[in-house]
């Protein structure tokens, strides 16, 4: 279970805001968990701890003065040796396909994970984030890259290391499942 | 014109007015009037009537509903195996799981019975708390408690998101929307990991003695959190509730998008999932005689009698030692501090009186008796008479009393000591009188000289006739010089002066008065020389003829010494 600290709480979750259940995608190491740290926690570190099965978290974002509670499910990598299970898309509002700039391999399994996301959920909203925009002497992103993702949803630039344009991420995708 | 030409004329004029119109509406009425046209044409939109209405209301389930039932009635009378080759994909299962969970239950209830029956059971707690080093009641503590319904998670199936939350008091939950999330992710793991049969789901996670209990209901799922063991009719309250549920919000289930306002009434039936159950539950009401209860009453009271008669017998024997205390002469009670442990007691004690200790003696038994003594002068009569012989040493033929502060002197005493105590009375504490009436004082050196004297009287020496002559160095000389000596210091001792001594000389009756008289005053010369010979010449020696002597001769012929006192 979540080993998030400080979410004890006394007795009855008497929340009456909206919930969403969004799920993070992506191939291995692209940066899902630490987007979600980032966002969430406000933290970052550089080590790398690979997720097993699925891991959630949750905050609340305001959009158009309005709380939606967001349940983050942050699903495992995926590669060409084990594929990211369907089950846990089930029942998402919206998604987020994450991509590594750095390295191009990930644009393809973003594509390849997105059209699973489709075939899952239909047509619900979707938001790509090129992640790590902080090694930009690293990378290996092409406009051609970015019109063909362009075509599908918003497409952010972020950064979990610096934290840019990590709250837009989200909040750009609360707004489109509202 | 004939009915026949009007008609033609009417339809003339309805052609010129109408035109293509009028074909249409007979086409129409053609095709109303003729049954196979109209099938036809229903046919085509009765699927889409139907969704159509259904989408209105439930109306149409509620026409329809009879005549399945019956139709269904119908197939199964005619031929039930039809029916049952349809159903036996969805049937098979569902029984299954039916079965094995009725016999899951009844194993449930069998093994419940066998452990409670076993009484062997306590024996092996008290062995638990001796191995574990924990205590008794603990171990009992957590073995009766059978098992608590801890949490309840209402939770929805397709978006993984929390409907509702219940807790026990005093139970320490995390985030419940996240404890959601991750129940489903764990479920959606397991089943996709190891799951072999489609429709297979996890229903029981067990850590420990927590167990969460899933059980399903198409749109919701209920997850109850155990501690203890699982109790047998949790599964079925659980599959009521959630039917429940379902029926109620059916739709809302249906069209769920993550508003759970909808599902806050809810709150009061999974509370009543949070139940407690303690073992002893079992037993109570069996009408039983509480044994142990009993024992432990019985124990309490005789404990709680035995220590109040302890009790008592203490405060009796600290009771009389205390009185004794009081009563003895020379000791003052101050005050006193009785515990169950010990006795303190703090007195004045006069240095006359006995000890405490000694007062206290056997009659205190076991109890511990501290003294805490302050000196002081007492005027108790019996210790102000201990004073009295202490200070004046009476010899045994004196007795004293003392009463009402008077000192009462009896028997007989020496006139030297009386005049001690006549001195020093005053002096002696708690007296304020003398009272010597009943004593006889007496001198002892006059009775001395009373009796010296008449020893030195006894001593006779005799002559023979006309002789006068004594031997110095004889015994009765010596017997007489020692026996003068003491008589003349005592003597001297009473009266400041020497002892006068008469030295008398006798004769017989023979011979004539004159000769009789002058060898009476040799023989009296011859003891005053012998005597002064032996060096009493300090005391008054004066010399006589006796003349008191028979005529017959048969007087003594004699010289001896008289004492006077004048």
């Amino acid at each position: 279970m979540s080993a998030k600290p400080g979410l004890w709480c006394d007795s009855i979750n008497g929340n009456d805001m909206l919930q969403k259940k969004i799920c993070l995608l992506g191939a291995f190491s692209v940066g899902k968990t630490s987007l979600i740290r980032r966002f969430v926690n406000s933290m970052f570190d550089a080590r790398y701890f690979t997720t097993v099965g699925v891991k959630v978290d949750k905050k609340v974002v305001t959009v158009s003065s309005e709380e939606v509670m967001l349940l983050i499910w942050d699903i495992s990598g995926e590669d060409e040796f084990q594929r990211m299970s369907a089950s846990y898309l089930r029942g998402a509002a919206g998604y987020v396909v994450v991509v590594d700039g750095t390295r191009p391999k990930s644009y393809n399994t973003a594509l390849a994970v997105q059209q699973r996301a489709v075939n899952v959920l239909g047509d619900v909203p979707a938001v790509t984030a090129v992640n790590k925009v902080d090694l930009v002497d690293s990378w290996v992103f092409t406009r051609e890259q970015e019109d063909n993702l362009k075509q599908k949803g918003s497409v952010l630039y972020t950064s979990a290391k610096t934290g840019e344009n990590v709250e837009q991420l989200f909040e750009v995708l609360a707004r489109a499942i509202l | 014109m004939t009915v026949a030409a009007l008609d033609t004329e009417l339809e003339q004029v309805r052609q010129i007015l109408l035109g293509d119109e009028y074909r249409d509406l007979l086409r129409f009425r053609s095709a109303l009037e003729d049954d196979q046209q109209f099938v036809r044409r229903v046919a085509a939109v009765i699927a889409e009537s139907l969704q159509a209405r259904a989408a209105i209301d439930d109306s149409v389930a509620a026409v329809l509903m009879p005549t399945i039932e019956r139709a269904i009635s119908e197939s199964i009378e005619q031929d039930p195996r039809k029916l049952a080759v349809s159903l036996y994909p969805v049937m098979g299962p569902a029984i299954r799981k039916s079965i094995s969970e009725t016999l899951q239950q009844m194993l449930d209830s069998v093994n419940q019975l066998l452990e409670a029956s076993l009484s062997l059971r306590t024996l092996r707690w008290r062995l638990d708390a001796w191995r574990t080093g924990r205590s008794y009641a603990e171990i009992v503590l957590h073995n009766t408690l059978e098992y608590r319904v801890e949490q309840v998670f209402l939770i929805h199936r397709e978006t993984s998101l929390l409907l509702q939350h219940q807790v026990a008091a005093g139970v320490e939950v995390r985030d419940g929307d996240m404890v959601s999330g991750m129940l489903s992710a764990i479920q959606d793991f397991i089943e996709d990991s190891f799951s072999t049969h489609e429709g297979d789901n996890l229903d029981t996670l067990r850590l420990g003695d927590l167990t969460v209990v899933l059980q399903r209901g198409p749109y919701a799922l209920l997850a109850a959190v155990v501690r203890g063991r699982v109790p047998e009719q949790l599964r079925h309250q659980q599959t009521v509730i959630l039917e429940k549920i379902h029926r109620f919000k059916h739709n809302q289930l249906r069209d769920f998008r993550g508003d759970t306002d909808e599902f806050a009434e809810l709150g009061e039936d999974l509370r009543h999932l949070l139940t407690l159950k303690r073992k002893s539950d079992r037993k109570s009401g069996t009408g039983k005689i509480p044994w142990l209860a009993v024992v432990a009453v019985i124990t309490l009271l005789a404990a709680v009698g035995y220590w109040q008669y302890t009790n008592y017998q203490v405060r009796q024997t600290d009771r009389q030692l205390l009185a004794a205390l009081e009563r003895e002469p020379g000791l003052v009670l101050l005050h006193a501090n009785a515990s169950r442990d010990e006795l303190q007691v703090s007195l004045l004690a006069d240095p006359l009186a006995r000890a405490p200790a000694d007062v206290v003696g056997a009659q205190g038994g076991e109890r511990v008796v501290r003294f805490e003594l302050q000196g002081f002068v007492s005027t108790e009569p019996e210790i102000v008479r201990q004073r009295a012989y202490r200070m004046f040493v009476p010899d045994e033929r004196v007795s004293i009393e003392i009463s009402n502060g008077t000192l009462r002197l009896d028997g007989r005493a020496t006139s030297d000591w009386l005049a001690v105590v006549s001195r020093r009375w005053p002096d002696l504490a708690g007296v304020d009188a003398l009272d010597t009436d009943a004593l006889e004082v007496y001198n002892p050196r006059l009775e001395q000289l009373e009796q010296l004297t008449a020893e030195v009287e006894a001593l006779h020496f005799s002559f023979a006739t006309g002789a006068a002559d004594i031997d110095p160095d004889g015994r009765e000389v010596s017997t007489l010089v020692t026996a003068i000596r003491r008589l003349n210091d005592l003597h001297y001792q009473e009266f400041q002066r020497p002892v006068q001594l008469d030295l008398v000389g006798y004769t017989d009756g023979t011979g004539p008065r004159a000769i009789n008289s002058r060898i009476g005053l040799t023989r009296a010369e011859a003891l005053r020389k012998v005597l002064l010979a032996h060096g009493v010449g300090n005391v008054v020696l004066r010399v006589y003829n006796s003349f008191e002597y028979e005529e017959d001769g048969s007087s003594e012929r004699k010289a001896r010494v008289v004492v006077r006192f004048d």
